[in-house]
């Protein structure tokens, strides 16, 4: 995983956690592989810093935690999304909407200015 | 659920306080790098590559569990302890039907002591151990493994500090067993055991040989860069310990003893009969008591303070320091420096270029001093207030004798001759 891919992940995990828990309720590995396989195996992401986030996120009351009822082996601990969480997200979610738009326009001036002077 | 993964996920949490916080996220790692595992063999990678896999992701769990408390040492030694009590794999058998012991393991630590009845106990926790009987004698072995799966495992254990699970080997008192141990990577701790004979080796792991009131008939270790470790006087009729790298300290009581080493260091404080010391580069510091010592060394300094019979010590570019009561010294020596402050009966230092300082003040029994040289200076300091046959002679070099000189043939004999250095006598 690149650098700057990387740092972008971290920065928005929580919002990418949320976003996978609005899909449904879900344990920890079931993030890791789903945000790997949705980023093309671009981004990878330990135990590590999941459940540090996940902590957090608990304790800011965005998401609950419960035990699964699996008939047959382990069980698993689910994690649920809840409504302070989804107000996070939508103010996340916007946030990033504003920084595409500022990064594109950042990187547009950039680029037509790259244009100019090649020319 | 594979046991390599489990184990891991159990190393990563074992120094934390389970609480129930700690707990629940035990139980989902756990899963998590269960399901990691599975995933990762299901699309093609072979064990040790998943495994591999599985080490990596739980490299940031330290950042997480640093937030809960550490689990009390009582904890984690009462824990080690139930390790440590008879389980997965062990063989109890009376002393008189078995011969002779032979291990081969190559990362856990063997731990050899003395039993408390009149059966020798083989046991370990370590799943991957064999241990079995047959012809008289019982037998240990470490199953192979891949060695990288092993190389990722201990990377793991190290970033924990964490050895594997020990092998305890436990020998009722005054038996004739021998025993032939090797453990690789792994220490080898002797406390107390009696045997008839033992061969003990490590590539890298230390070795420690506790006595405490034991005995050892003979006792031979072998170690590649492991340091050795004698403590609490370790008593053997016959001891043989050699390392390329690693050091040999502590103190010893034998019949008997050799101590080689290429490169290691060794601080040695011995009581024995006879003893045999010799080392390519390294240093040697010798004490105690001998009646005969043969000490030898290239490159590397010998500093000797011993009582001591016969004493022999040879060196090639490395100084000699010598002294204490040494009833007869030889000391030969190239280009290295000899400085000698001893009570002795006769003394003879040689060297090429090396410059010998001999101080025989104190001696009361002084029979015969002599030193021979090419190129170094000679200073000789004798007992005042007797008369010697002095035998002085130097080609080019100065020479001078303060001493009053006597022709009585039972005057102690002083012979002091070189080529080019300097002689002086008083």
């Amino acid at each position: 995983m690149k650098d700057s891919v990387g740092s972008v992940l971290r920065a928005y995990l929580d919002a990418v956690i949320l976003s996978r828990l609005q899909n449904g309720d879900t344990y920890g590995y079931a993030v890791i592989r789903d945000i790997e396989q949705e980023s093309g195996g671009v981004c990878s992401l330990q135990e590590g810093p999941l459940y540090i986030e996940f902590r957090r996120m608990e304790k800011e009351g965005w998401i609950r935690s419960y035990w699964g009822d699996e008939t047959k082996g382990a069980r698993r601990r689910y994690y649920a999304i809840t409504e302070a969480g989804e107000c996070y997200l939508d103010e996340r979610k916007k946030e990033w909407e504003q920084m595409k738009k500022m990064m594109n326009a950042l990187l547009a001036v950039r680029g037509e200015m790259e244009e100019i002077e090649y020319e | 659920m594979n046991e390599t993964v489990a184990k891991l996920v159990d190393i990563v949490f074992r120094d934390t306080e389970r609480t129930e916080e700690v707990q629940i996220l035990y139980e989902q790692v756990r899963m998590d790098c269960q399901e990691r595992f599975e995933d990762l063999i299901r699309n093609g990678m072979d064990e040790d590559e998943a495994i591999a896999a599985v080490v990596e992701s739980l490299k940031g769990m330290e950042e997480v569990l640093k937030e809960y408390p550490l689990r009390k040492t009582e904890e984690v030694a009462s824990e080690e302890k139930k390790v440590a009590q008879p389980s997965q794999s062990r063989i109890d058998l009376p002393k008189d039907a078995i011969e002779s012991i032979h291990v081969t393991v190559y990362s856990h630590d063997v731990y050899i002591l003395r039993s408390k009845d009149e059966k020798v106990h083989v046991y370990t926790e370590a799943k991957e151990i064999a241990i079995h009987s047959e012809n008289h004698a019982i037998c240990v072995e470490e199953k192979k493994v891949n060695l990288n799966k092993k190389e990722f495992f201990f990377s793991i254990l190290r970033m924990h500090n964490l050895p594997d699970e020990p092998l305890y080997i436990e020998i009722p008192e005054k038996n004739s067993l021998s025993a032939d141990i090797s453990a690789g990577i792994g220490e080898i701790f002797w406390e107390g055991a009696e045997l008839g004979s033992a061969m003990l080796k490590t590539t890298s792991g230390d070795i420690h040989l506790k006595g405490q009131e034991c005995h050892i008939g003979k006792m031979e270790i072998r170690s590649t860069s492991g340091d050795v470790h004698l403590h609490d006087d370790a008593d053997a009729d016959e001891m043989i310990i050699s390392t390329t790298s690693g050091d040999i300290r502590g103190s010893v009581q034998c019949g008997r003893m050799e101590a080689h080493t290429v490169s290691g260091d060794m601080a040695i404080h011995g009581k024995a009969r006879e003893l045999h010391a010799d080392t390519l580069s390294g240093e040697l510091e010798l004490s105690g008591t001998y009646d005969t010592a043969w000490c030898k060394s290239m490159s590397g300094d010998l500093d000797i303070d011993a009582a001591c019979n016969d004493m022999l010590a040879v060196s090639t570019s490395g100084d000699i320091h010598l002294s204490g009561k040494n009833h007869t010294v030889k000391m030969q020596s190239t280009s290295g420096d000899i400085i000698t402050t001893v009570r002795t009966k006769e003394i003879q230092c040689t060297t090429t270029s090396g410059d010998v300082e001999m101080n025989v003040r104190e001696s009361e029994e002084l029979e015969r001093v002599s030193a021979e040289t090419r190129s170094g200076d000679v200073q000789v300091l004798l007992p005042k207030n007797q008369s010697y046959r002095v035998h002085m002679n130097t080609n080019s070099g100065d020479s001078s004798a303060r001493v009053t000189e006597s022709l009585d043939e039972d005057a102690p004999d002083v012979d002091v001759r070189s080529v080019s250095g300097d002689i002086r006598i008083q």
